[in-house]
């Protein structure tokens, strides 16, 4: 290992991680027989689904019949007495139940929101990330969000990304201690219930030294400014923006990060994403949808905001759903 | 025309000795590293239709074994934190040292500060992929990654030479 790639005081930094995870996994082969055993174990889950389709359907049969029979003996029928009256109640979440085309925050929704707060500026490379939806209602597994490479002045473009999610983790708003570094936080309470932290920081992240005497870092790698944003309803509001147009490149690129924190505090802080992210109007959620990743391409038609799909005050607009990824 | 079964032994035979070496990575112990992989596998093959028509189904087996794990982990929440783990008919010859000291300082991590690990510097994702794959925000993935190298610094100390020296 080239010791170019230790941190300042001989820190195992990201390359160096890389290579020992490298040298050490690459010696450990699989055990024989892992991809029957995992073919087993997915017939084995397919049966017990089967069973489940097959006992749900028996359920909605039975409740189906119980009313029949509650009907025929309120018109008089010769149906037994117990049956008199009894509602067919039964409500029995079928996996193979259709998924409704619900409203849903999308990726979308949030990119047509924040175009308008953004700096004039190029914006090339846009990825959207529709947010995957938990089994429990009013759930996001993950964050609705978008990912762009920006250039506000041709001096070279940065990365750019934006995303919102239900949070209950205080800790992303806590400041490291970057005394004595080039790195900056700032963690200020705003009106409204507001909570915002203010990062400056490197790729490869900067770290102070200890109050022992352990040695920090000067991180390395692009510059990136964060704002991290705490609506008073719990959902977190995150924009990073860095000097480089790629992540893990190697290089400085910009002096400073594409937007400036300022910038970033008013574009999270903004009343659109209190409108957006109302938990109440959050849809039950009614099915699974895949939950491998991908990142939905901009379509070639993303442009100003359209009735459609602007953002109002109640709603969570008319995402797809489809839960791609 | 192939069947489920054909198709999904096609790919699973590609992809196994990867998803164990991640697995392996992920939680240090090479038995769970095999129930989490054939957990995966298991997974997979039930939704084999909407896997193979996934953008990329290794980012989506991917997806399900880090998914996996962390659900492991929550169900697991007892301090039992396996590390070094691994016959030793296992592998071919690699320093054991650095082994040890790598699996030891991963296994302080918190699991989602460990996952954001070895996605990023294993399986060499991306910010935005390793936060789609874990399900959480880019922010959330900067954060822990930062938290996380930290920790490392301070759990590994002097030992920092054996993997350095890798």
């Amino acid at each position: 290992m080239n010791s170019d790639h230790l941190g300042t005081a001989g820190a195992p930094d990201a390359e160096a991680l890389s290579d020992a995870m490298r040298t050490a996994a690459t010696g450990v082969q699989a055990p024989a027989g892992l991809v029957q055993g995992g073919l087993a174990r997915g017939r084995r889950m397919r049966a017990v689904r089967r069973m489940q389709i097959v006992g749900a359907s028996l359920a909605v049969v039975v409740a189906a019949a119980g009313g029949t029979l509650a009907l025929t003996a309120a018109d008089g029928g010769s149906g037994p007495a117990a049956t008199v009256g009894r509602q067919p109640t039964v409500t029995v979440a079928s996996p193979t139940a259709p998924v409704p085309n619900v409203p849903r925050l999308s990726a979308q929704q949030v990119w047509e929101a924040l175009k308008p707060l953004l700096p004039p500026g190029s914006i090339t490379n846009v990825q959207l990330h529709e947010p995957v939806w938990d089994d429990n209602p009013h759930k996001m597994q993950s964050a609705a969000g978008v990912s762009f490479v920006f250039d506000p002045d041709g001096k070279g473009a940065g990365e750019v990304s934006f995303s919102i999610k239900p949070t209950s983790d205080l800790a992303a708003y806590e400041c490291p201690d970057y005394t004595g570094t080039v790195a900056t936080c700032s963690r200020a309470d705003l009106a409204g219930g507001l909570l915002i932290e203010l990062r400056k920081d490197r790729e490869y992240p900067v770290s102070a030294t200890t109050d022992d005497g352990k040695a920090g870092s000067e991180g390395r790698g692009a510059w990136t400014h964060a704002a991290n944003l705490r609506l008073a309803n719990g959902f977190g509001v995150t924009m990073y923006s860095t000097s480089t147009p790629t992540d893990k490149s190697g290089t400085t690129g910009r002096p400073a990060a594409v937007l400036t924190l300022e910038q970033q505090q008013a574009i999270t802080s903004a009343p659109v994403w209190q409108s957006l992210a109302v938990p109440g109007s959050l849809p039950t959620r009614q099915a699974t949808p895949a939950q491998g990743a991908g990142n939905g391409a901009v379509p070639e038609n993303v442009g100003a905001p359209t009735a459609t799909t602007a953002p109002s005050g109640t709603g969570w607009g008319s995402g797809t759903g489809t839960g791609k990824g | 025309m192939a069947t489920d079964p054909d198709e999904f032994l096609e790919f699973a035979t590609a992809r196994s000795s990867q998803l164990f070496r991640t697995a392996w990575l992920l939680c240090g112990d090479w038995h769970l590293a095999e129930d989490l992989v054939q957990t995966t596998l298991g997974k997979l093959y039930r939704s084999w239709r909407r896997v193979r028509s996934a953008d990329s189904p290794d980012a989506y087996a991917r997806t399900v074994l880090v998914r996996s794990y962390l659900s492991y982990r929550r169900r697991r929440s007892s301090t039992e934190q396996p590390y070094g783990s691994l016959p030793d008919s296992a592998g071919r010859e690699i320093d054991p040292a650095l082994r040890l000291t790598l699996l030891k300082g991963l296994a302080e991590l918190p699991p989602k500060d460990r996952a954001v690990l070895v996605l990023r510097y294993w399986e060499d994702l991306s910010v935005e992929q390793t936060a789609q794959q874990m399900g959480c925000s880019a922010g959330a993935v900067r954060n822990r990654s930062l938290r996380a190298l930290a920790k490392l610094r301070t759990v590994l100390g002097g030992e920092l030479h054996l993997l350095t020296a890798a």
